[in-house]
């Protein structure tokens, strides 16, 4: 009987191990998509491509360029946001005297679940802000600034009324109408590669243009600089619907209204946020063009040698979607952690050389530490040291 | 300290169930990216069947040495695990699979090599 016993308890043994190994706790699997929903299917002739008005992939990939966006405002207050490898976001709001009012940050990762973005503003007076993402509000960086500046003006966290989304703003209830755009001086973004573009709010007074027309009334002048040296301007005429710009040896041109009315008119208000993307854009994808003679990638053929050794090594390049090498989890939570490294690694150039090479880039080093952070947090975005401050 | 045949056995058995999961990716594990254990949970399942196995029968061999034959095994599947993603191509977040794949091929090791030792002591007795 005990012998019985005995063996029935080292088949119990082996059963657990293996349970234990492969079982996933139900916060891992909790996030994976159902099966058998059904499929939505487009009618004929609907249009599904780009929504005027609407931000497309283009202008956010673009945006998703900019490094670090400064926000000058007429009463003096300065918004600094800074993009992480994380795809986090924080903007530092300081005064005329540079002292610190606030900080905002938004949070792709951190509510549970690791869905949801989480944004918390950080007042001078100690008081905060924690709130839920509006779904229909993506965050920029230009977001990012004028979200804190609004909140700043409505008079930070303590708001005894409650907070309100409106026009993709949270602001406190009964809070009056604000244009944040009006309020700003200046808009300067530092993007990928050493350009930047500054725009400043300016005024026309009968300005000539083409000997044909004069312009007037409020101007948005923006100077694009690579390396420090000015390679070109845009200027944009609100009052007269006109766009023209001049980058050297690079592009040179003008939109008006009556030739937008082709296409419906402008399709959205142009602002400064859109004007120093715009001024990016000639440059990056004209001098992309010219030098490889499309926007795409061009790569020349590889040598015979490099063929060889790619044949060797071509899986270790390979980038799949989810978590490579570790597809069994990409329905869990830790699939945002792969996604965020996938990013970074595509972002840097990084490959998975980077790790073992740490000494070339210290960007593709910081891409693997925090997806190391993050799987050993769990996949909650706030790493394995969460609550404690570290 | 080092017991070949343990290391052996657990490599083999890792490789075996690479094998049949190249052969069976589709139809038995289900698989939609590359075959590779940790990219199915069936083929998970299979890998350590297969390595708990393994453990066992190095362990029951000799169960005054169950320890060290079972560290062995470990060492062997860990073994045929790098070698085995270096050629089916480690992608960019190797090291963290080579970390969950150690845990894995260790977890089952030592608890085919416990069982093999219980195993042993039991119908010993």
């Amino acid at each position: 009987m005990m012998a019985i016993l005995r063996r029935a308890l080292w088949l119990v043994l082996i059963v657990a191990a293996v349970g234990a190994v492969t079982w996933r706790p139900p916060a891992l699997a909790e996030a994976q998509a159902q099966s058998g929903a059904a499929v939505r299917t487009a009618p004929a002739g609907h249009r599904v491509g780009a929504t005027p008005g609407k931000k497309g992939a283009t202008d956010y990939w673009l945006e998703s360029q900019t490094t670090r966006l400064t926000a000058k405002y007429n009463d003096g207050t300065t918004a600094v946001a800074g993009r992480g490898t994380d795809g986090n976001f924080e903007t530092k709001l300081s005064d005329r005297a540079g002292g610190e009012v606030g900080r905002f940050t938004v949070n792709r990762a951190a509510a549970d679940g690791g869905t949801d973005t989480v944004l918390h503003y950080a007042a001078r007076s100690g008081e905060a802000l924690y709130a839920y993402g509006e779904a229909n509000v993506r965050p920029t960086l230009a977001w990012a600034n004028t979200q804190a500046y609004s909140l700043s003006k409505d008079g930070g966290p303590a708001a005894a009324s409650g907070f309100e989304w409106r026009n993709g703003l949270m602001r406190r209830r009964g809070a009056g109408a604000r244009d944040v755009e009006q309020q700003l001086a200046e808009l300067h973004t530092e993007w990928s590669g050493g350009l930047s573009v500054r725009t400043a709010r300016g005024s026309a007074v009968n300005l000539q243009w083409n000997d044909r027309r004069s312009l007037n009334g409020e101007l948005l002048v923006s100077r694009l600089v690579r390396d420090g040296v000015q390679i070109g301007e845009a200027n944009w005429f609100a009052k007269e619907q006109v766009l023209i710009w001049n980058i050297p040896g690079v592009t040179a041109g003008s939109l008006t209204a009556e030739q937008m009315k082709t296409y419906g008119g402008w399709p959205f208000k142009p602002d400064a946020e859109w004007l120093n993307l715009q001024t990016l854009a000639f440059y990056h994808f004209k001098t992309a063009k010219d030098r490889q003679g499309a926007v795409a990638a061009r790569t020349p053929p590889p040598s015979r040698t490099r063929q060889v050794l790619d044949l060797l090594v071509a899986p270790v390049q390979a980038n799949e979607p989810g978590c490579d090498g570790l597809h069994w989890l990409d329905g869990t939570v830790l699939r945002f952690c792969c996604d965020v490294h996938d990013r970074c690694y595509e972002k840097y150039g990084c490959s998975s050389r980077s790790w073992w090479q740490f000494w070339s880039s210290w960007t593709c080093d910081l891409c693997n530490v925090g997806a190391v952070f993050c799987f050993a947090g769990g996949g909650n975005g706030k790493g394995p040291f969460h609550p404690f401050p570290l | 300290m080092i017991r070949w045949t343990s290391v052996l056995v657990a490599g083999a058995a890792f490789t075996v169930a690479h094998l049949v999961q190249t052969l069976a990716w589709q139809t038995w594990f289900h698989g939609s990216y590359d075959p590779w254990f940790l990219n199915s949970g069936r083929a998970v399942v299979f890998t350590v069947a297969l390595l708990v196995f393994a453990g066992a029968i190095v362990s029951a061999a000799d169960w005054r040495e169950s320890i060290v034959r079972g560290a062995n095994a470990a060492a062997g599947a860990l073994a045929a695990m790098i070698i085995i993603l270096a050629v089916v191509g480690p992608g960019n977040l190797f090291p963290i699979v080579i970390a969950f794949g150690a845990v894995i091929a260790v977890t089952s090791t030592g608890a085919g090599a416990l069982a093999g030792w219980g195993m042993h002591r039991t119908m010993k007795t």
